[in-house]
């Protein structure tokens, strides 16, 4: 017999959120085909779209519009890149179910508060770990990334992925299959990111546009992201690009963030 | 089993109902501590909502139930901490190893590093599963995924270890010998065993079977005396006119007879002496006869009027297979 007793307690919650974790991210680093996937596709954006678009503009050589397109994009792809490892990482929740896998987790003896805490770290870490990639990465595309301002967008990174493993959470909450995959790509992460200003600004849009964009999480972001990369740009650049203060920025996805996780701890509460 | 020992699990009254569906019907019951406890049930039965309500995954509509003192409406986390679970379907994580799987469970009941790392190993050692620990889920085969997942359940040493269809899937060797093992744990660790079966053979294995039927439970008692209460020997046999037959022994033996399978099968007191008689006096011919004593078979086909059948794949286990088919990888 031995004499080593079991955790209880909040100790056991603390270690289930680091059980949660670890399993996302043992899963995440063995799936080489998602990290490259992941990597390929602001590769194509900022390499291919970013830099053919930034010819396209200074065509004729025109007064052009002040400012280098590609560093225009680098914040939006940052952010969109977040957004999906993010969402991926709380919507897997899902195939879990399906999987029947997510049964084991729900008659673990913790709380289903530890469990989603765990989901949220792994979202952020795995968000924050797209980030630093990308920005290593960004020599690459010409840019030249000043090092003061990469505290900043790891923030924003942070916050953005908090928010959207939040929101992951609660639509995995409410979703019994995972056909339902494919609507939340289509149905959200396209128009989130086209409609975040991540490719254009949103200073002179359509009002519909406009509308739409300001309730999208994703738009505060790219712009408090863009603030920050943007850092030395001249006032009349930054009046032309730029929406909302950092303050506001950071306030609007912090409260994004906070409803839906609460929202999801409600909906996974309620026992079937 | 100790007639004395405590009561682990009581069930007053429980019902569960989905939309106008009543699928269990207000059970009532007592299990002691230490006793491998089988429902016994057609499909659809209600042993799976039963088993889900004792797991805190599904909520009582009304009634209750109490797990190792713990109420499953009020006290779910005090009553996760006390069972383990060894679902039907599949509830492995594919992209994981062996290993990695039974830690992800250890980590979650609180079982210290050191104590949950030597057990692992001898837990896959007694399933033959040692060579394969760090190998992924995915590229097991049916039988040593299940044997993994009953390991699992036990890892933490429950006080009760909820088994629904544990051996599903498994060839007939395979059952015996899992079985061996899971008698062997329960008595060493004193867990209590509460399983659901439609091998009959296997509800052999029960100190007490609960029959369930239409969400109602028809007869609870240990093997032996449920097959008492089927009323005697069974006949089986096979003549050249089955109908008129029939009509025969229901004139002049038992009026328990029917046809299985083409067969005669008829409930006689007393068989070794009606066996002779019977084929003495019968006008029809007689091709082939077999006098054997009653088989829980016997037992749930008396009580619940059908045979138990094979389940059929769940509607989880479906589109699972359909994904799978689509090279749908997490």
């Amino acid at each position: 017999m031995t004499t080593t007793t079991n955790t209880t307690g909040f100790a056991l919650e603390l270690r289930s959120v680091r059980n949660i974790f670890m399993r996302d991210l043992l899963r995440f680093f063995k799936d080489k085909a998602r990290i490259i996937g992941s990597v390929m596709q602001p590769v194509i954006f900022l390499g291919i779209f970013g830099v053919g678009l930034e010819a396209t503009i200074s065509m004729g050589g025109g007064p052009g519009i002040g400012f280098n397109f590609v560093q225009f994009m680098f914040p939006g792809i940052i952010a969109t890149t977040t957004l999906g490892v993010a969402l991926n990482t709380s919507i897997s929740i899902v195939t879990d179910r399906e999987f029947g896998f997510l049964k084991e987790i729900l008659v673990a003896p913790v709380s289903r508060a530890s469990i989603m805490f765990g989901k949220v770290l792994s979202g952020i870490v795995i968000g924050l770990f797209q980030a630093v990639l990308l920005i290593a990465l960004s020599p690459l595309f010409g840019l030249d990334i000043v090092w003061s301002t990469i505290p900043g967008i790891l923030f924003f990174a942070l916050l953005l992925s908090f928010a959207v493993t939040a929101l992951g959470l609660f639509i995995a909450s409410r979703m019994r299959n995972a056909e339902g995959f494919q609507f939340v790509f289509q149905f959200l992460f396209f128009p989130m990111m086209f409609l975040s200003g991540a490719f254009f600004s949103l200073t002179n849009v359509p009002k519909w546009m406009e509308v739409l964009s300001t309730v999208n999480p994703l738009t505060y972001a790219v712009d408090g992201l863009r603030r920050v990369v943007f850092t030395d740009a001249p006032k009349q650049v930054l009046d032309s690009i730029l929406l909302h203060s950092s303050t506001e920025n950071m306030l609007v996805i912090l409260a994004f963030g906070l409803v839906m996780f609460i929202l999801a701890f409600w909906s996974f509460n309620r026992a079937e | 089993m100790n007639e004395s020992n405590p009561t682990i699990i009581e069930v007053e009254n429980l019902t569960r109902s989905f939309k106008d569906f009543q699928a269990v019907k207000g059970i009532s019951f007592t299990v002691r501590e230490g006793e491998v406890f089988g429902f016994l049930g057609p499909n659809g039965a209600g042993k799976t909502t039963t088993i889900k309500m004792f797991s805190t995954l599904l909520k009582p509509t009304s009634g209750e139930a109490r797990i190792a003192g713990h109420s499953v409406k009020t006290e779910r986390i005090a009553v996760r901490k006390s069972i383990g679970m060894v679902f039907q379907e599949p509830t492995l994580d594919e992209e994981l190893s062996a290993y990695q799987n039974l830690r992800f469970h250890a980590e979650f009941y609180g079982v210290p590093s050191s104590v949950y790392k030597k057990r692992a190993h001898e837990l896959l050692e007694l399933v033959d599963l040692a060579d394969r620990a760090n190998k992924p889920v995915r590229d097991f085969s049916g039988g040593m995924k299940r044997r993994l997942e009953i390991v699992r359940g036990m890892l933490h040493y429950p006080k009760i270890l909820f088994l629904d269809e544990p051996t599903i899937g498994l060839d007939p060797q395979t059952r015996a010998t899992m079985w061996q093992y899971i008698l062997k744990v329960a008595k060493q660790e004193k867990i209590t065993l509460f399983m659901t079966t439609h091998y009959l053979n296997e509800a052999e294995y029960c100190d007490r079977i609960a029959v369930i039927d239409h969400g109602k439970i028809v007869a609870m008692d240990t093997p032996d005396k449920l097959k008492e209460g089927v009323g005697g020997d069974i006949i089986t046999m096979q003549t050249d006119n089955n109908d008129q037959a029939i009509a025969y022994i229901k004139d002049h033996f038992s009026q328990d007879v029917r046809i299985d399978e083409k067969k005669i099968k008829a409930v006689v007191k007393d068989g070794d002496e009606v066996l002779p008689k019977l084929i003495r006096e019968l006008p029809q011919q007689v091709q082939s006869i077999e006098l054997k004593q009653p088989t829980l078979d016997d037992v749930f086909i008396k009580l619940t009027g059908s045979k138990i059948r094979d389940e059929a794949p769940s509607a989880a286990e479906k589109s699972k297979n359909f994904l799978r088919k689509r090279g749908f990888r997490r």
